[in-house]
């Protein structure tokens, strides 16, 4: 049979947002732990911070609501359920793409996440399964991914999120330039969905002299690039 | 026949587990909502002897050959009406008949490309066709995807019994499509998208032949070809749709001008013969239900056999004689909407109240065309796993036919059992749960 070696708009559209939604739930349940663990020394405050980085509105009373709602409230969109299930309604699209052996992760995922909510379980080492099937759903697709232009926009998608996440969270300028470094290998592959302005602009600043987390205009001029870098 | 399936049957389990880490799902519509869910898998297989199949190949063979004929008949010199074996009305009124569709000649004169056909099996062993599915037949994928799970699971009982492979339906089609394409391009499927309740399906099989699963958006005409479009305005020509989008929202210019699920001038292009459709549009006047009744007289018409498989009895009030004995009968027969489908306008006289008796002898006398009625046939029930115990239900059989240069019967086919002991209706959308159906090697 004749290969078709285009991407149409929806599918690229797919793929993009596949790519972000499943490293949103990597880093988050990364982060969750991280807040979890401070959690468990009293530091009750530190749930709030969440919000207040992910520009989300925190409604919970206290940690428990707020460790149960980032976890399984899927209404709460940044929750690990609600990206693993936007995650997966983008990859339902591409199954033939990325394969049903690649989609069985993120199914497995899912399928965990909920039987989970269910029994109400606030331990957050029950969802370790979803990072290692995160990991071995990267692998898979890489591995699987006929069309690599299909595969360059899924990681681009997914360097982005990396990226938007870091600035968020204040990692250093190591980290945030290495991610950069990351995310422009993949889009040099795919130079026609790159907006040449935009990339110029993330170009002046993420550089060591001009890197400044603390200065909130600085920050949310490059969150904001980094969100427009990529048209898809 | 020795069959050992202990070691499958106490695995089921295992292969629902499966069959959930791979999204084996359908969707359903219920009061306007969608809703997906897992389809139901019973390891126990329908077994088929090896005698029993080259019965129902020939049959299936002959009976899809004939409909075909119908088909390109029916769109060009109308014999079969001319030689009064089909009443026009039965033609002309069904709402399957397209007229627009007049004249198109499809290459090899396949119109029914991929076939399903429902089947039962009689307590006294005989097997009578039940309906016809020439649109947009679905459900082979779930037996292809169970067969896939249930070698893993359970491999020894694959290395103990000779069954016939049926993991090469991907082929059957990808072959089809290809011959049906001629090289003109690419091959796609063509899905209403996500909500659709076979999704899976179109995805599934995406995956499996190779071709491109294309969504409303993804094609457009262009000089009367049909392109496929890359994100950034490159094109590339398709050769055949495989298309599971229903016949009235294919081309908007033609048909329902509101579909956004077509692809507007498709009908040009695939008049002009420069795309292939399958199915090709305008089946619906041989699967109609109303139709049904003439297909064993088709196979006479145009093949000059008898027919090797039978119809259920089957009465058409529309012949007075037929109406006055539906009428004097209706209590104990199954008396059916020819417009509906899905299990879907399926009445059972014996279930019903005195006041509906009456409403239906009404209804039937005043619209004889609208009902068929048929014997209920005491169907075959199948050994169901519930709970760790075997009871048995009511199953049919869908078997595919597939019609590319030649016509080749799949050796396998879902079996849909009803989840409920006095049901007869096995519809998925109603609830119905699936096997695998073994075929066995000689």
């Amino acid at each position: 049979m004749t290969r078709n070696h285009l991407i149409s708009a929806t599918k690229a559209n797919c793929l993009y947002w596949l790519g972000r939604y499943e490293e949103r739930v990597y880093i988050t349940l990364h982060l969750l732990r991280k807040c979890y663990d401070k959690m468990i020394d009293g530091e009750l405050e530190d749930y709030a911070m969440f919000w207040t980085r992910l520009d989300a509105n925190g409604v919970y009373q206290s940690s428990e609501e707020f460790t149960f709602g980032m976890m399984y409230d899927g209404d709460n969109c940044a929750s690990v359920m609600a990206a693993q299930t936007k995650a997966m309604d983008n990859a339902i699209l591409l199954r033939e793409d990325i394969m049903s052996e690649t989609l069985s992760y993120l199914e497995m995922s899912v399928a965990l996440m909920k039987e989970c909510r269910e029994r109400k379980e606030m331990n957050i080492i029950a969802l370790q399964p979803i990072i290692d099937w995160s990991l071995a759903f990267w692998g898979s697709a890489e591995q699987r991914l006929r069309n690599h232009k299909a595969l360059y926009i899924m990681m681009t998608g997914r360097n982005v999120e990396n990226l938007d996440m870091l600035l968020r969270f204040d990692y250093s300028y190591e980290r945030v330039a290495l991610a950069y470094d990351s995310l422009k290998r993949y889009l040099h592959q795919i130079p026609t969905i790159i907006d040449d302005h935009i990339e110029g602009q993330l170009n002046h600043l993420i550089i060591k002299e001009h890197f400044n987390l603390t200065d909130v205009e600085y920050r949310n001029k490059v969150l904001k690039f980094i969100n427009q870098l990529v048209r898809v | 026949m020795n069959i050992r399936i202990n070691e499958l049957v106490d695995s089921c389990n295992t292969v629902n587990k499966w069959m959930e880490r791979f999204g084996v799902r359908f969707g359903v519509y219920k009061h306007g909502v969608f809703n997906e869910q897992l389809f139901p898998f019973d390891s126990i297989p329908r077994i088929i002897s090896s005698e029993d199949w080259a019965y129902l190949e020939r049959g299936l063979k002959q009976r899809v050959t004939a409909l075909n004929k119908f088909l390109w008949d029916v769109y060009h010199d109308k014999r079969i009406i001319k030689d009064g074996v089909v009443p026009k009305e039965f033609v002309y009124s069904s709402k399957g008949y397209i007229p627009e569709c007049e004249g198109i000649s499809p290459k090899s004169g396949v119109y029914a490309h991929i076939a399903g056909i429902d089947l039962v099996e009689g307590k006294d062993g005989q097997w009578y066709v039940l309906e016809d599915n020439l649109r947009i037949p679905s459900g082979a994928s779930y037996p292809m995807i169970a067969r896939e799970i249930t070698r893993k699971v359970s491999p020894q009982t694959f290395a103990w019994n000779n069954v016939a492979e049926n993991r090469d339906y991907a082929k059957l089609l990808a072959t089809m499509m290809a011959e049906m394409n001629d090289g003109r391009g690419i091959s796609v499927i063509l899905t209403p998208g996500r909500y659709n309740s076979a999704y899976f399906e179109h995805s599934y099989f995406a995956e499996k032949t190779g071709a491109t699963l294309a969504y409303p958006g993804d094609l457009f005409v262009e000089d009367n070809k049909v392109y496929y479009a890359g994100i950034y305005k490159e094109k590339t020509r398709v050769g055949s749709i495989y298309r599971r989008v229903s016949d009235e929202f294919m081309d908007p210019l033609l048909f329902e001008a509101s579909s956004l699920l077509g692809i507007p001038n498709v009908m040009q292009a695939y008049k002009a013969g420069n795309v292939a459709l399958i199915n090709a549009i305008g089946n619906g006047v041989a699967d109609d239900k109303g139709i049904y009744y003439f297909v064993p007289k088709m196979v006479e018409y145009y093949l000059g056999e008898k027919p090797i498989l039978q119809n259920a009895p089957t009465y058409l009030p529309y012949f007075e004689k037929d109406c006055d004995y539906v009428l004097k009968n209706i209590q104990r027969l199954v008396i059916k909407d020819v417009s509906e489908a899905g299990g879907y306008g399926v009445v059972f006289g014996k279930d019903l109240s005195g006041k509906e008796l009456e409403d239906l002898t009404e209804l039937v006398r005043t619209e004889p065309r609208r009902w068929i009625a048929q014997e209920v046939i005491d169907f075959k029930d199948l050994e169901i796993l519930e709970n760790d115990e075997t009871v048995w239900h009511k199953a049919d059989l869908r078997a595919f036919v597939v019609s590319g240069k030649d016509v080749q019967v799949w050796k396998s086919g879902l079996t849909r059992f009803s989840r409920n002991p006095d049901s007869f209706v096995v519809n998925s959308s109603q609830g119905g749960g699936f096997k695998d159906t073994w075929v066995m090697g000689s």
